[in-house]
C-alpha cells in the first residue's frame, strides 16, 4: 500500500451523506434549475446558491467558530460592561407579540416576542414532511419516500407559473383555478424524471409542487394538489427562540439545529442560534475568531460565556439537559440584548 | 434510456431538466470528497457545487474533461472560499483523534490506537499544506483524478501539478514514515 492509498484509508474520513441531506441538495438544485430558466430567457436565481447557508453550516464545525458574515457595522467601542447576571425574560411568547422594550441604547433593535415558525400547508396522506430553507428562498416541505418518489411543496408567485411556457408545458385546472405542469422530456437514471406543477391554490396564492417517481405524472401531481390543505405544520427545531428583534424574520435553517433570523430591511444583517447535543464540548475562548474579550456571565441561572469578537458577539451556555446553545449576533446588538435573546432560547423537547 | 454524462450536459443547455440525472450519478462521490475536506458544511457545498455546475453547463467542453473530474474541480473551487475553515476542520479532527480514549478489553486495541494516531498526524499534516498543494494531493488521493485531469481542473500546467503533488507527498510521507515505517517508505 503506497502513501496515497494510506492517505485515502487513514486520512480524514466522513460519514455517508444522509438521505435528507441528499434530498435537500437535490431540491435546491431542482429549484435552481427552473425548467423555464433556459439561458437567455430567464436569469438563474443566484439567490438560491445558499451562500449564507454555507456560513450556517460552518457554525457547526466542532471546535471551530466560523461566524457568518456578521452583517453589520461593528460598534466602535461598546460601552456596556457585560453583566455578571442576566435574568431570563418572563415566558417568551410564541406568537407575534408585544415588544419587551429592550432597545437599550440601540435605536434599530428592539426585542419582541417571536412568532412560532410554521409552514402553512399540509399534503394529506403523505405523512410528515421535513423542511429546508435557504436564505431569501421559500421554505420547502420535503416529503421523502422509500422508493425516492419524493415530493416538494413550496409557496411561489404567479410569475413563476407564467414563466413556465413553451414546449412541454401543459395548462391545467385545479378546482377551476389555473395551473401549469412542466412536462419533462429528459431522462432519469432511476425512475421517472421530476415534474413540476405551479397553480393558484387560492386567490392570489400560488404553490409549486414537484413530484418524482410515482408522483412524477400529471395525474399524480393534480391529485396531490387536491390534497393540499391550509393546515399549518409547525416547523420543529431543537430549540425555540422566544425573542427576536422587531420585524426580523426566520430566514433559513438547517438540520433543525441552526436557525438564522434576518432583518428584511437590511438582509445582510442577521443573527444565528445554534444548538448542539450535550456530548459536544463548549467552544474555548482560544477557538473564537478575532476574540477581543471573554466574560463569564449567567443565563437562565446557569454559567455562560460571552465572547466579544472583532466582528460579532457570541454567547454559549448549556441548557438544563446539558445540551448547548450558542447565539451569534452582529456587534450592533448590545450585550444586554444578546444575553436576553440567549435567555429566551428554550429546548423544544 | 441511459445517456452519457457529456450528452446530458449538452442537452441540458436546451432542456435544463436533463441536468438532474447528473446529480443522481455523482452527488454521493462529490459529497464524500467535500465532507472529507471540510466536514458538516459539505451538505450545503454539495448543492452549491451542482448549482454552479448547472450555471456553467454551457461552457462545459466535452472533449477537454470528463464530467466527473469537472465536478470535482468545481467542488474544489467552492472549497477555496473556505480554506481557513478546512484547515480548522483538520486541526479539530487531529485534536479529536488524539483525545480519543484508548480502547480496552480488545485484543486489537494497539492497532486502533495506532490508527487514531495516524489519523491525527495526517489531519495535522493536511492542515499545514499550502492550499494549492493540498488541492492537487487530494484530487489525486480522494478523487483519483489523473495528473492531466488535475491540471485541467485547476487550470495549471502539468509540471506544476507534479511539483505540487511531490511537495505535498513529502509531507504526508514523512508522517507515514514515522507512524508506519514499513508502509510510508514504500
Amino acid at each position: 500500500m503506497n502513501d496515497l492509498e494510506l492517505l485515502d484509508r487513514y486520512g480524514p474520513d466522513a460519514a455517508d451523506v444522509s438521505d435528507a441531506a441528499l434530498a435537500s441538495a437535490r431540491a435546491r438544485l431542482l429549484a435552481g434549475m427552473d425548467p423555464a430558466a433556459v439561458p437567455g430567457r430567464r436569469s438563474f436565481p443566484a439567490r438560491r446558491l445558499a451562500i449564507a447557508g454555507l456560513a450556517l453550516a460552518g457554525a457547526v464545525t466542532v471546535a471551530v467558530v466560523v461566524i457568518p458574515r456578521p452583517a453589520a457595522r461593528p460598534d466602535a467601542a461598546p460601552t456596556t460592561t457585560p453583566p455578571t447576571t442576566t435574568t431570563a425574560p418572563a415566558s417568551p411568547g410564541t406568537g407575534t407579540g408585544t415588544g419587551t422594550g429592550s432597545g437599550t441604547g440601540t435605536d434599530a433593535i428592539r426585542l419582541v416576542a417571536a412568532t412560532a415558525p410554521a409552514f402553512p400547508y399540509t399534503i394529506s396522506g403523505l405523512g410528515d414532511a421535513v423542511f429546508t430553507a435557504d436564505p431569501g428562498g421559500p421554505v420547502i416541505a420535503v416529503y421523502l419516500a422509500e422508493d425516492r418518489s419524493d415530493v416538494y411543496l413550496n409557496s411561489t408567485t404567479e410569475d413563476d407559473g407564467g414563466a413556465l411556457s413553451g414546449a412541454g408545458v401543459i395548462d391545467v385546472e385545479i378546482d377551476g383555478r389555473p395551473g401549469r405542469i412542466v412536462a419533462f422530456n429528459g431522462t432519469a437514471d432511476d425512475g421517472r424524471p421530476p415534474l413540476t406543477l405551479v397553480w393558484e391554490h387560492r386567490d392570489g396564492v400560488w404553490l409549486r409542487l414537484t413530484g418524482q417517481g410515482r408522483y412524477g405524472t400529471p395525474g399524480a401531481l393534480i391529485d396531490l394538489a387536491g390534497k393540499v390543505r391550509d393546515r399549518p405544520q409547525r416547523l420543529h427545531f431543537e430549540v425555540t427562540v422566544g425573542l427576536v428583534p422587531d420585524g426580523w424574520e426566520l430566514a433559513a435553517f438547517k438540520d433543525e439545529a441552526i436557525l438564522m433570523y434576518r432583518d428584511p430591511v437590511h438582509p445582510e444583517t442577521d443573527f444565528h442560534v445554534q444548538w448542539a447535543p450535550r456530548s459536544k464540548p463548549l467552544f474555548r475562548a482560544a477557538e473564537i475568531d478575532g476574540l477581543e474579550k471573554a466574560t463569564k456571565v449567567t443565563v437562565q441561572g446557569r454559567p455562560a460565556d460571552l465572547f466579544r469578537a472583532r466582528d460579532f458577539w457570541m454567547v454559549q451556555t448549556r441548557l438544563a439537559d446539558r445540551s448547548i446553545v450558542r447565539v451569534m449576533t452582529p456587534r450592533t446588538f448590545t450585550t444586554e440584548q444578546v444575553l436576553q435573546l440567549t435567555a429566551s432560547v428554550r429546548r423544544s423537547r | 434510456m441511459h445517456l452519457a454524462d457529456d450528452v446530458l450536459i449538452q442537452e441540458s443547455v436546451r432542456e435544463p431538466e436533463q441536468f438532474a440525472p447528473l446529480f443522481d450519478r455523482h452527488a454521493v462521490a462529490i459529497h464524500r470528497y467535500l465532507a472529507r475536506r471540510i466536514g458538516a458544511p459539505a451538505d450545503d457545498l454539495l448543492a452549491e457545487t451542482f448549482l454552479i455546475a448547472f450555471r456553467r453547463r454551457a461552457a462545459y467542453q466535452p472533449l477537454g474533461l470528463e464530467v466527473r473530474p469537472w465536478l470535482f474541480g468545481i467542488a474544489t473551487n467552492v472549497l477555496h472560499r473556505h480554506v481557513r475553515q478546512e484547515e480548522r476542520h483538520y486541526r479539530a479532527l487531529a485534536r479529536a483523534a488524539r483525545e480519543q480514549p484508548a480502547p480496552h478489553d480488545d485484543e486489537r486495541a494497539d492497532e486502533r490506537v495506532d490508527a487514531a494516531a495516524l489519523r491525527a498526524d495526517l489531519a495535522a499534516a493536511l492542515a499545514r499544506l499550502k492550499p494549492g498543494d493540498r488541492d492537487a494531493l487530494l484530487l489525486l488521493a480522494y478523487a483519483q483524478l489523473s495528473y492531466a485531469e488535475i491540471a485541467t481542473t485547476l487550470g495549471i500546467p502539468l509540471g506544476t501539478v507534479r511539483s505540487r503533488i511531490n511537495r505535498a507527498r513529502k509531507v504526508t510521507r514523512a508522517v507515514l514514515a514515522v507512524a508506519m515505517p514499513s508502509e510510508g517508505e514504500k
